[in-house]
């Protein structure tokens, strides 16, 4: 039987057009694409790869050890130590050069500052109430229910 | 998106089966294996399985007292720009006023703001303190929705839901067109000036995966955020204590997205 000559372009355009879709499905297609699912799945490792700001904790206790007890005695022990110092990531790799900021006042009232929003079983003050000076004259940010020493006080700053 | 990935293992895992009863026995579960595993490079060159971790975090509210650490460890942390538009996580500061009696309400007025996310920190309410019935602060984040409306609607596959529990964009493959930004029904992600991608919370996932807290996580004075790991989750890990002992909601459970992320002691007012 012969083909007729319309069957014959439909199979070739048929032909050339799922041809055309596989290679362009292979170019287009970005290497790891569907390996875990609809996506590239290297980008998981790209995002990985991110360089870090924060240290995290558990870094600053090898170097620090004795600020590391006395905090953790303290009623800031569930603090971290980079939310009042800001970021030390560059610090930890070159503690000589890269120095760390050491907050003042208006850090302690950022987070103790009496406001009806905050719960009830936090402790704030009303600093217009609260003894006057700097907060660290008379609290020791790493363990803040002690008065600093006196000498120590004064030499600081 | 979840339903179709485990059918997709079982009916491997069937066909792995026959191929075993034709090929040596051993070949099957290294087949099974082989599903579940994948490894990549971590940010310190150590191997990391991401089908060995679901990563959450939980958010109690109770705790939260609107110091803004974690929108600054955020923004420092991941490169978000530092103006007052673009966030990967923010706070609300809820207040809802007393009613007056005469209108017969058993609430006034709510008010919702949050200056610059509250990267400065929050001043009191504008309302006057014996004016206010409750007041509270929201940390807002990315959902982590089961059902992710962002991943659905991306039509290049460059934002997903990763093994671990991650949403993630994908910024080499992004090409900006923002139908996920608008998808989001909690207002989670934002165009990047800079990158032209769309960018969002990645939990922190170059920290997670090296076994770090994400960097809101690090820097929360009262534990308001418990992040965690449901795949290896010790006795006393403060996830499970959570997971057991409070009564947490979803935020838009009516969206059906069920969202991950839960909040202990929510407020109905909270949207
Ligand atoms: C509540 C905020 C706060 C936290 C949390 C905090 N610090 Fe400090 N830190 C300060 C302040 C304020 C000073 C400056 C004290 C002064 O000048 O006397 C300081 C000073 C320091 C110094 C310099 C000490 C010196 O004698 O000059 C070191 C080192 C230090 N902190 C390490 C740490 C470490 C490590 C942690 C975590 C365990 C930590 N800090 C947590 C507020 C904080
Ligand atoms: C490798 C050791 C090392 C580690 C780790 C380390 N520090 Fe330090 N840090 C130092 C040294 C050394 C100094 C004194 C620098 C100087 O005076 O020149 C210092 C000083 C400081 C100061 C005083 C201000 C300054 O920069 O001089 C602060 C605050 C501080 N460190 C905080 C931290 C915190 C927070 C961490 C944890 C993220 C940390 N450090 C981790 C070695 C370290
Ligand atoms: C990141 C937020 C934060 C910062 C910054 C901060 N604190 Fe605290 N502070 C806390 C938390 C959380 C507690 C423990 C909860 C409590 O006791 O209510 C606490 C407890 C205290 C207490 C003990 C209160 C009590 O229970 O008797 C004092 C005093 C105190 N802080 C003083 C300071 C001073 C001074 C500074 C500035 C150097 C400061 N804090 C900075 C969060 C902070
Ligand atoms: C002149 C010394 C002095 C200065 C300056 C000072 N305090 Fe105090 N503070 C005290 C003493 C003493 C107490 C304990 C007695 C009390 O409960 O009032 C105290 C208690 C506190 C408490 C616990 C309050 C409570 O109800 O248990 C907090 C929080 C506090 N201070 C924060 C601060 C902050 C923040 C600053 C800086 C703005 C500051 N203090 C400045 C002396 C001082």
């Amino acid at each position: 039987m012969k083909v007729p000559p319309q069957i014959v372009r439909l199979l070739i355009v048929t032909v050339v057009l799922v041809g055309s879709y596989f290679v362009a499905k292979s170019l287009l297609t970005p290497p790891t694409f569907g390996e875990l699912g609809w996506y590239r799945a290297a980008a998981l490792e790209e995002l990985a790869q991110h360089k870090l700001t924060y240290a995290g904790k558990q870094e600053c206790e090898v170097c620090h050890d004795d600020i590391w007890q006395m905090f953790h005695a303290g009623k800031h022990q569930t603090l971290s130590c980079e939310g009042c110092h800001g970021p030390a990531m560059r610090h930890v790799d070159d503690p000589e050069n890269e120095h760390l900021l050491k907050p003042g006042s208006d850090q302690c009232l950022r987070c103790h500052q009496q406001n009806p929003s905050r719960p009830d079983w936090y402790t704030q003050i009303d600093p217009e109430e609260h003894l006057e000076g700097e907060c660290i004259e008379c609290h020791i940010p790493h363990n803040p229910t002690e008065m600093p020493e006196e000498e120590e006080a004064s030499s600081e700053q | 998106m979840k339903q179709t990935k485990t059918n997709r293992r079982e009916a491997l895992k069937k066909l792995a089966g026959l191929a075993g009863a034709v090929a040596v026995a051993p070949k099957t579960t290294g087949a099974e294996e082989a599903l579940r595993r994948y490894l990549f490079k971590n940010g310190v060159g150590e191997d990391y399985d991401p089908f060995d971790h679901k990563w959450l975090m939980v958010i109690d509210i109770e705790r939260c007292i609107g110091c803004g650490m974690c929108v600054r460890a955020c923004k420092a942390e991941n490169e978000v720009p530092r103006d007052p538009l673009h966030f990967r996580t923010w706070v609300e500061q809820y207040t809802i006023k007393k009613a007056d009696v005469a209108t017969g309400r058993i609430e006034g007025e709510t008010i919702v703001r949050s200056p610059n996310g509250g990267y400065d920190g929050f001043p009191p309410p504008e309302v006057p303190e014996e004016e206010i019935l409750r007041s509270f602060f929201v940390p807002k984040l990315c959902n982590l929705c089961h059902h992710s409306p962002c991943s659905q609607v991306c039509p290049v596959g460059a934002t997903f839901d990763t093994p671990d529990g991650a949403v993630l964009v994908d910024y080499e493959y992004c090409m900006g067109c923002g139908f996920c930004v608008q998808a989001c029904p909690y207002g989670c992600r934002y165009m990047h000036p800079e990158r032209h991608t769309a960018d969002k919370c990645t939990l922190c996932y170059h920290r997670i995966t090296r076994g770090l807290k994400p960097a809101c996580v690090e820097v929360c004075p009262t534990q308001a955020r418990i992040f965690g790991d449901l795949k290896h989750l010790g006795p006393d890990d403060p996830l499970r204590t959570f997971i057991e002992t409070k009564k947490a909601q979803s935020l838009k459970p009516h969206l059906g997205t069920e969202p991950r992320v839960l909040y202990a002691g929510l407020d109905k007012e909270v949207r």
